[in-house]
């Protein structure tokens, strides 16, 4: 089966969008695989809502585990299935913490054994400076995206009032790749997303 | 992605959880292998070997016969090599695997087969990229006037890398006294195995009195080979049951007293020729020429049963005694 991993920095919405995207993919029970570093599975069932409420926040590394969730898109007439990995935030050079560098090492680990690479940019922090800012790490995901061929930029957050002139950004900045905008709040792009999986599985 | 990158990566995880690299590091790394990679995969090697996997010839050579302390030290070496791999992914310092040996052992023992069966195993292992076995004697590493001599042994070096180079028969290169070449042979051999440390395996093989003296004459040399194996000669009851293994190979069958004419014929032998009395090789000539000798026998017979086709009298091993 295919992985599709979303990845990107901290806090630029990868859990939101990936719980909206099931949403939008009808998913009503979301089953998700914990994989620690061992290599250990674990199971976990939420609801829309307690999923939203428990996995989402606005402080950066939420998310610590990679949370998978089995797939499928309607293709032609049949559908195809996808295993979609949420990841954890990546940051630059080492960090101090530990938890967070066994949460890098594990998205890492998952980015190199998936064929889909759907890399999130929070549009409305490019022109500012915060921690979800485009920085080195995004242009060596992109650099190596575009090696493996299914690859393209997720420009995350278009509701927000910053992120048109953000999203020129981006779209100047990696001109030779696909970059989809997106708001995970308004649920739009989500057909653009669903069908650059599909044409990639 | 082959299992040499996915491990390379693995490892580089493990380092980047320790906190010895940042995740900038490892992205490089991994954009630089997956480009190495698209080129692996661009230009399709041909001349690639099929890689076996490790149980397979771990099963062959478990399944000679005798050899026993071969198969202990062959799976210290295993074990030892796999610890050291570990340790080196945990960020421990790891002792460089010197790997060379020297096999003592009368002809026929099986050291030419091991040493095969060893280029394979390291070859599984990632230990060399090749594992093919070059084999050498006196002649193709002395050279003939000043300055030949490590020509010729950079040649055959070269040649091994990334295998196994298998000198038979080592101590004749001591022989000859002082101004023979074989010395300088000896140097030059020396120097390679410190230039291409893990490149390439080098074995020295011969009898054990021979090698024994050898070793003592040149010093330096026994520090360099950790490993010692020794050949004990075989048995007669492992002969044939050595024996038994070659014709079933071959799908032929001994009759019983055919069997018992070869227990003969080798207890004799070895009485009269004690160590050179050839062990395995011997059992090989005698069932060659036994299966000649039984071609001779059906030929002018006008029809020959499935029995017939298969099966070794005791009349087809007559007069294996002068061989």
């Amino acid at each position: 089966m295919s992985h599709c991993i979303l990845l990107g920095k901290p806090n630029v919405g990868k859990t939101s969008f990936f719980l909206s995207f099931m949403e939008y993919l009808g998913v009503n029970e979301y089953t998700f695989e914990l994989t620690n570093f061992n290599e250990e599975i674990s199971l976990k069932t939420y609801t829309l809502n307690t999923a939203k409420a428990h996995l989402i926040s606005s402080s950066p590394f939420k998310t610590k585990e990679i949370y998978k969730a089995n797939l499928s898109i309607p293709v032609y007439k049949g559908s195809a299935d996808f295993l979609f990995l949420d990841t954890s935030g990546l940051i630059d050079g080492i960090s101090k913490d530990d938890k967070v560098r066994l949460s890098m090492a594990l998205t890492l680990k998952n980015l190199y054994t998936s064929s889909i690479i759907l890399h999130m940019i929070d549009t409305s922090s490019v022109l500012h400076n915060k921690m979800s800012t485009l920085s080195e790490i995004d242009y060596q995901i992109n650099e190596y995206g575009k090696l493996t061929g299914s690859y393209c930029i997720l420009a995350s957050k278009m509701d927000l009032s910053t992120s048109v002139a953000g999203f020129k950004f981006l779209e100047k900045e990696f001109n030779d790749t696909y970059v989809i905008p997106i708001s995970s709040i308004k649920k739009t792009g989500f057909k653009e997303v669903k069908k650059f999986v599909a044409r990639n599985l | 992605m082959s299992k040499k990158f996915k491990d390379h990566i693995d490892h580089l995880c493990v380092l980047l959880h320790n906190g010895k690299i940042g995740s900038n590091e490892l992205l490089r790394n991994l954009i630089s292998t997956s480009k190495q990679e698209k080129e692996i995969n661009n230009d399709v090697s041909e001349n690639s070997i099929p890689e076996e996997s490790i149980d397979d010839i771990l099963k062959e050579l478990h399944q000679m016969i005798g050899l026993n302390e071969v198969k202990k030290i062959v799976d210290e070496v295993l074990a030892y090599v796999d610890i050291q791999q570990k340790r080196k992914l945990q960020g421990l310092s790891a002792a460089p695997l010197v790997l060379h040996m020297i096999f003592k052992g009368n002809p026929g023992t099986g050291k030419t087969t091991v040493a095969r069966l060893l280029g394979r195993i390291f070859r599984s292992k990632e230990l060399l990229e090749k594992g093919h076995l070059i084999e050498v004697e006196r002649a193709d590493l002395v050279g003939e006037y000043i300055g030949h001599t490590a020509l010729k042994v950079r040649e055959k070096v070269k040649e091994a890398m990334g295998g196994i180079l298998f000198i038979d028969e080592a101590y004749s290169l001591a022989r000859g006294g002082e101004r023979d070449f074989g010395k300088e042979a000896i140097d030059a051999m020396v120097k390679a195995m410190e230039d291409h440390r893990d490149k390439f395996i080098l074995i020295l093989a011969g009898y054990q009195d021979e090698m024994d003296n050898f070793i003592e004459i040149n010093p330096g040399l026994k520090s360099r080979f950790p490993i010692h194996i020794d050949f004990q000669d075989y048995n007669i009851e492992e002969l044939v049951e050595i024996a038994e293994l070659m014709v079933a190979e071959r799908q032929y069958t001994i009759s019983k007293s055919a069997k018992a004419k070869l227990f003969n014929m080798l207890s004799s032998k070895r009485k009269r020729d004690n160590k050179y009395s050839g062990n395995a090789r011997l059992v090989r000539n005698l069932i060659e020429r036994s299966i000649r000798k039984q071609a001779v026998r059906l030929k002018d017979k006008s029809f020959c049963t499935m029995e017939d086709l298969v099966t070794l009298k005791r009349e087809d091993f007559e007069g294996g005694e002068n061989l």
